[in-house]
């Protein structure tokens, strides 16, 4: 499958965190990408991420993108991955306020035809 | 890298950065009014038709004008058709970039006069347009889309800042108080009041005393943006131009006797991503730019006397005198909470009021900033004046810190 865009959200629609690894240094990206930014190889194999992670920066936006007003304010953050690699999402409030560190597992969050990368506190 | 040739600004010029003041204006009055300036404030007789080009540092009149090809329209209309005409699009830092291009041309020996500049005209669009047009300078597949913003992007690195160093949002306020205390002396300022100025003003209107600067920020009168960052951690929207006149070192004596000279300058890319970089609280690409523009001009951090950096957010500075090797790391708040940074301080940053008072009008940003520093070198500063200001740097951020520009300027 090619590392495209539209696949890795494909995937995700179906509940699939999709990365590459690469075959040459090992490293593990999310998203998945043509070339290893570690060391250049175009030698990557689609790999399934298992979702968990610790929150490393969040922030509750006020003023929103116009497609978020009606979820206005909503938190988003950058989650550092089990298997090594950033990225971001929307982060879904648990029973208490989440912060720096926590736990958090990922799930798709559907926003019209489109899946979101949502994280949740575990 | 050899800069034997030389290089050197002969002449500046801007506009007022302003959210009003612009509003019955387009790009293309701006441009021409702030291009002019700079042809006026060359010392001998100087004539925008010894220019051999125009580069122009443009983010997105597509967006705010539905305007492209926006270089030959500033040449055609500035009477200087038929000169090569380049426009730059890197964000916020399109002009900075802009001026390293143009630097490049004439060291090259392919240009001996370049004008370059940038403009943006960004306040006919409303709040949330204005911030949807900003986030197309993010990545917009991976970040955008589960709805982080500019001001999201920047709350999350002050979010990392404070857990990595115990720093606090009252060291981003004290940048706040600082660039605002620089602004109310520029008459260029989008905003040309203080803090408690701002306090006083707002506080009488409702019938609300407050003790201190830090009273007022610390109220519902500076509300969240994206937490932590508060209103006041924020640059505001503008429009403005700006615009210098850049030389070959030989065909500057011509127009002047007090040129300020390109001693050296720098430039690099990271991730738009925020998330596919090594640190949240460090921008490489700034690291890398300014080691570069430190090894050709032969200067360390200390050496400099006025820094232009780019704070489109409170945390922007304080990460940048970090990254920029002012202030030990994890220290850039705290230099600016005991007035290191300060007019009077050891190393004075933004003096004009940076982008958080002076205004950002994105692609006119790093002209606006070589602007300062060319009035500062050659002493022109008025209230602001940094006492003998020999040397200067300028330091452009595009978006997150996928692109960072930087100059040294020495007189």
């Amino acid at each position: 499958m090619e590392m495209t865009v539209k696949n890795f959200k494909d995937a995700l629609m179906d509940d699939r965190l999709m990365g590459s690894s690469c075959e040459i240094c090992g490293r593990i990206s999310i998203p998945p990408r043509p070339i290893c930014p570690e060391c250049r190889s175009d030698e990557l194999a689609w790999v399934e991420l298992s979702g968990k992670g610790k929150l490393v920066a969040l922030t509750e936006v006020r003023v929103p993108l116009s497609r978020f007003i009606d979820d206005c304010p909503y938190t988003v953050g950058i989650v550092k991955l089990a298997e090594g690699p950033m990225i971001s999402g929307l982060v879904k409030k648990g029973e208490v306020d989440p912060h720096i560190g926590d736990n958090v597992k990922a799930f798709n969050i559907k926003k019209g035809e489109e899946a979101l990368l949502g994280f949740r506190p575990v | 890298m050899s800069t034997g040739r030389g290089v050197a600004v002969i002449g500046a010029g801007m506009t007022r950065f302003h959210h009003r003041l612009h509003l019955d204006k387009t790009s293309r009055e701006l441009f021409v009014e702030a291009a002019l300036e700079a042809e006026d404030s060359v010392d001998e007789n100087f004539s925008l038709e010894n220019s051999d080009a125009l580069f122009l540092g443009n983010f997105s009149s597509d967006i705010f004008e539905r305007q492209t090809h926006t270089a030959a329209l500033m040449a055609d209309w500035l009477g200087l058709k038929p000169i090569p005409a380049f426009r730059v699009e890197d964000a916020c830092a399109s002009s900075g970039v802009a001026i390293n291009l143009a630097a490049m041309a004439i060291y090259s020996g392919v240009f001996d006069v370049v004008l370059v500049g940038g403009v943006e005209k960004m306040r006919n669009l409303g709040t949330e347009e204005i911030t949807d047009a900003l986030a197309y300078a993010a990545d917009q597949e991976y970040e955008v889309s589960v709805g982080f913003t500019f001001p999201g992007l920047y709350a999350s690195m002050a979010s990392s800042h404070f857990k990595k160093y115990d720093s606090s949002w009252e060291e981003l306020a004290s940048v706040t108080i600082k660039n605002h205390k620089n602004g109310k002396l520029n008459p260029k300022a989008q905003y040309q009041s203080s803090v408690m100025d701002t306090a006083k003003r707002l506080g009488e209107r409702k019938g609300v005393v407050f003790e201190d600067e830090m009273d007022f920020l610390s109220s519902d009168f500076n509300p969240y943006i994206s937490h932590p960052l508060r209103l006041f951690d924020c640059c505001p929207t503008s429009d403005g131009a700006a615009a210098v006149i850049l030389a070959s070192k030989n065909v500057a004596k011509k127009y002047t006797d007090s040129p300020v000279y390109l001693e050296g300058f720098g430039q690099a890319s990271d991730s738009l991503a925020l998330h596919d970089r090594g640190s949240l609280t460090s921008m490489m690409a700034s690291r890398v730019a300014a080691k570069k523009a430190y090894d050709i001009a032969n200067l360390s951090p200390s050496e400099i006397d006025v820094a232009e950096v780019h704070d489109c957010f409170t945390i922007a500075e304080v990460i940048a005198t970090e990254d920029l090797g002012f202030v030990d790391r994890g220290m850039g708040g705290k230099a600016a909470l005991e007035g290191r940074t300060g007019l009077h301080g050891d190393i004075p940053v933004n003096p004009d009021g940076g982008l958080k008072a002076k205004g950002h009008p994105v692609g006119a940003t790093g002209a606006g900033m070589v602007y300062e520093i060319f009035k500062q070198l050659r002493g022109e500063s008025g209230k602001r004046q940094i006492a003998d200001a020999e040397l200067g740097m300028a330091h452009n951020v595009g978006a997150a810190g996928a692109t960072v520009s930087v100059q040294l300027y020495g007189r």
